[in-house]
């Protein structure tokens, strides 16, 4: 086994991890960016997209605020929104001094668009390849030490036990192709190891729950669990790729079902396609329930400068097969199309930070969309996954080399490291036992078409809840053949960690709200709900909590806060949604 | 040897053409889900874990000698669709079904 010792030590390289790596090599030495595949080529990051919000000098921010707020069901931090916006021009002018290609009008500047739910809200669309590339390219021109390939599999505690009366004192892994375990002590410790998924949804399998669950393990305080699930659109004939759907929408692309109506003119009548995400997977839905579907996308309307951006900023993802003379083309047909839904938290969910990115653990710190983003609510602009990864990962690496500064190097029990070693490297000597392969296909298993997924109930999550336990278990007895499959086998144990506490919050969220909907309580009830909703792990098991958002606080409140009402997607799937109400 | 999974009964996505193959070891740095190897008798990269393949296509840029595909139509069994019972030319829209 190997040790390391660092100043700031994160986990995680992409947007989150790279920013915080950056701004953290500016104030200190000693630098350490450990990432479980190659920096510029992994994560949401580097192959999502590329929306980024893109607010500039000369904007009304207090407005942009407004609508994330509004929108956002008032369930933010304000002090946070107003961070994210000032942090994000800053960041946005940065990526643009460093020559990262960025889609722009024929005068040169900025090609802006209203992003998806939001009218004042702005967005860009960037090359996010050539964007992490640039950032690995500056950590390492600041000092950062980078490692590839090593997969962190637990967090360190000052006193040995998870979960910890301490704090975090660094985090322990291995690498990914020799095997070698290492234990890396810091004085301060950044997790932004991205989203919670599964593998097989998003194209991007190395995005799994890593984060959530060592965080879960060590005593990390999560929040808003029950909201990480997501969506995203794609083409049903695999040939043709369709870019992203928030660039497609905002360059005339629309959605109409199989009598050729565009039928999100009867759910959202001034936004349409732009509308929530999670409103117009449940219209998507509610067409199909109905009889109406196939739903297809129809870009004939796209304008040529979408197709012109399909190849020369969106490079990767086969732009060009999109754009073949090939019978149908998207150009002149409307294409068959569905959404995922399933779990993807985007900043929804996740480690629980205030306004310098600390979590409940002294010497942990989480930036990126491994934390819950309080900058904005039930609803957020397409731009805004990765604008809060850059600037939490800006501010998060502030904060933890100014923290570094005024803590000691604390050294681990070497008895702690071994039983962490042993237990790491134990599914090596199961033999004949189930494959980590197996349990990620049965760990997909869980999450089925859109139509079961979106619609929850007690009656669905005690089911769940029970099959997600059993494949915890499991976990426990998987064998893996090589180190590969080990950390595999690791990432699933991963996921039915997190999945399951997920299904727990679910459960316990007695009400709908917004993206969130259960058949058996298909209310939104302000009077219990609205606050962030907490699980930490403790000696005597799981702990829930509800914290009050401060509102009386902000600047920005409602009129008045309706007690209970129909939620919108209980109101799609009923068949009774009013536009008007919403 | 464990068995293999349903995700592995099937042909994997993924495909390196040997004698198109450089040996520049790039694909071994794009690969988020780390399914290269670099095999030292041939100095060529292989497919030690093609399976794993997750349809980002970051490879097929970054190999500078395009020995690299991607069959996008060989889909993952764990991905759900509601139309999976649709041939692909029932997925083609037709405007007939407006009349």
């Amino acid at each position: 086994m190997k040790t390391e010792q660092a100043q700031v030590l994160i986990v995680g390289g992409g947007f989150g991890g790279v920013w915080a790596a950056l701004r953290a090599a500016e104030l200190t030495t000693g630098v350490v960016l450990v990432e479980k595949a190659y920096v510029s080529r992994s994560g949401a990051s580097t192959i999502s997209g590329g929306v980024t919000t893109c607010p500039q000098d000369g904007d009304d921010l207090a407005k942009w605020a407004r609508e994330f707020i509004t929108h956002g069901g008032y369930m933010c931090n304000q002090d946070w929104t107003a961070q994210l916006l000032e942090g994000q021009r800053d960041r946005v002018r940065q990526l643009a001094d460093w020559g990262v290609p960025i889609s722009r009008d024929k005068d040169g500047s900025i090609r802006r668009f209203s992003s998806r739910g939001m009218i004042d809200v702005r967005c860009m669309q960037y090359s996010p390849k050539a964007a992490m590339e640039e950032l690995r390219r500056q950590a390492l021109a600041r000092g950062v030490r980078i490692l590839d390939r090593v997969f962190i599999t637990d967090l360190l505690t000052t006193d040995g036990v998870y979960p910890t009366r301490g704090g975090v004192c660094g985090a322990f892994g291995f690498d990914v192709r020799s095997g070698e375990c290492i234990a890396f002590s810091a004085r301060s410790t950044i997790l932004a190891t991205g989203a919670m998924s599964m593998k097989g949804t998003h194209q991007i399998d190395n995005v799994v729950c890593d984060g959530a669950a060592m965080a879960y393990r060590a005593g990390a305080r999560l929040v808003d669990l029950e909201f990480g699930f997501g969506g995203t659109f794609s083409l049903l004939m695999s040939k043709f790729v369709l870019g992203s759907y928030n660039v497609a929408i905002a360059h005339g692309a629309t959605l109409i079902n199989a009598a050729g109506e565009r039928f999100m003119a009867r759910y959202d009548p001034i936004r349409y396609e732009r509308s929530e995400l999670s409103r117009v997977v449940a219209a998507f839905a509610k067409e199909v329930i109905d009889g109406r579907g196939p739903v297809y996308v129809d870009m004939r309307g796209c304008d040529p400068s979408y197709w012109q951006d399909l190849k020369t900023v969106a490079q990767i993802k086969g732009g060009g097969v999109l754009l073949s003379d090939a019978v149908p083309d998207p150009k002149t047909w409307p294409l068959a199309i569905e959404p995922s839904w399933g779990l993807w938290n985007g900043a929804r969910s996740g480690l629980m930070i205030d306004l310098k990115c600390r979590t409940n653990l002294s010497g942990l710190f989480a930036a990126g969309v491994a934390a819950k983003s309080t900058a904005t609510g039930t609803h957020a602009s397409a731009g805004v996954p990765t604008a809060f990864s850059m600037t939490s990962g800006y501010i998060a690496g502030e904060a933890a080399a100014e923290a570094a500064r005024n803590v000691a190097q604390h050294s681990v029990n070497p008895h702690v490291l071994r039983e962490l070693e042993s237990n790491v490297r134990a599914p090596l000597a199961r033999k004949n036992a189930k494959t980590a392969d197996d349990l990620h296909d049965e760990l997909t298993t869980l999450e089925r078409s859109v139509i079961e997924t979106m619609q929850l109930s007690k009656k669905k999550l005690v089911d769940l809840i029970d099959r997600s336990e059993e494949l915890l278990s499991e976990a426990e007895r998987c064998g893996a053949a090589d180190v590969h499959d080990l950390a595999k086998l690791h990432e699933a144990r991963n996921i039915a960690e997190s999945i399951r506490l997920v299904y727990k919050s679910a459960i316990d969220r007695t009400e709908s709200r917004e993206q969130f909907y259960r058949e058996d309580y298909p209310e939104t009830d302000n009077e219990e709900w609205f606050c962030w909703h907490g699980v930490t792990r403790t000696d005597s098991g799981m702990r829930f909590d509800r914290e009050r958002i401060p509102l009386e606080s902000y600047a920005v409140k409602p009129e008045r806060m309706t007690p209970r009402y129909r939620s919108p997607i209980a109101a799609i799937m009923e068949g009774s949604y009013d536009p008007a109400l919403y | 040897m464990t068995r293999p999974s349903t995700s592995h009964a099937r042909p994997a996505p993924v495909k390196l053409d040997p004698d198109k193959c450089a040996g520049c070891g790039a694909c071994l740095n794009s690969c988020p889900t780390d399914v290269f190897r670099f095999d030292l008798e041939s100095q060529k990269a292989v497919l030690a874990y093609a399976w794993d393949c997750s349809y980002c296509f970051l490879c097929i840029d970054d190999c500078p000698t395009s020995a690299i595909e991607v069959d996008s139509a060989i889909s993952s069994p764990r991905r759900h669709s509601l139309y999976s019972n649709l041939t692909e030319s029932e997925l083609i829209y037709r405007e007939a079904a407006a009349d």
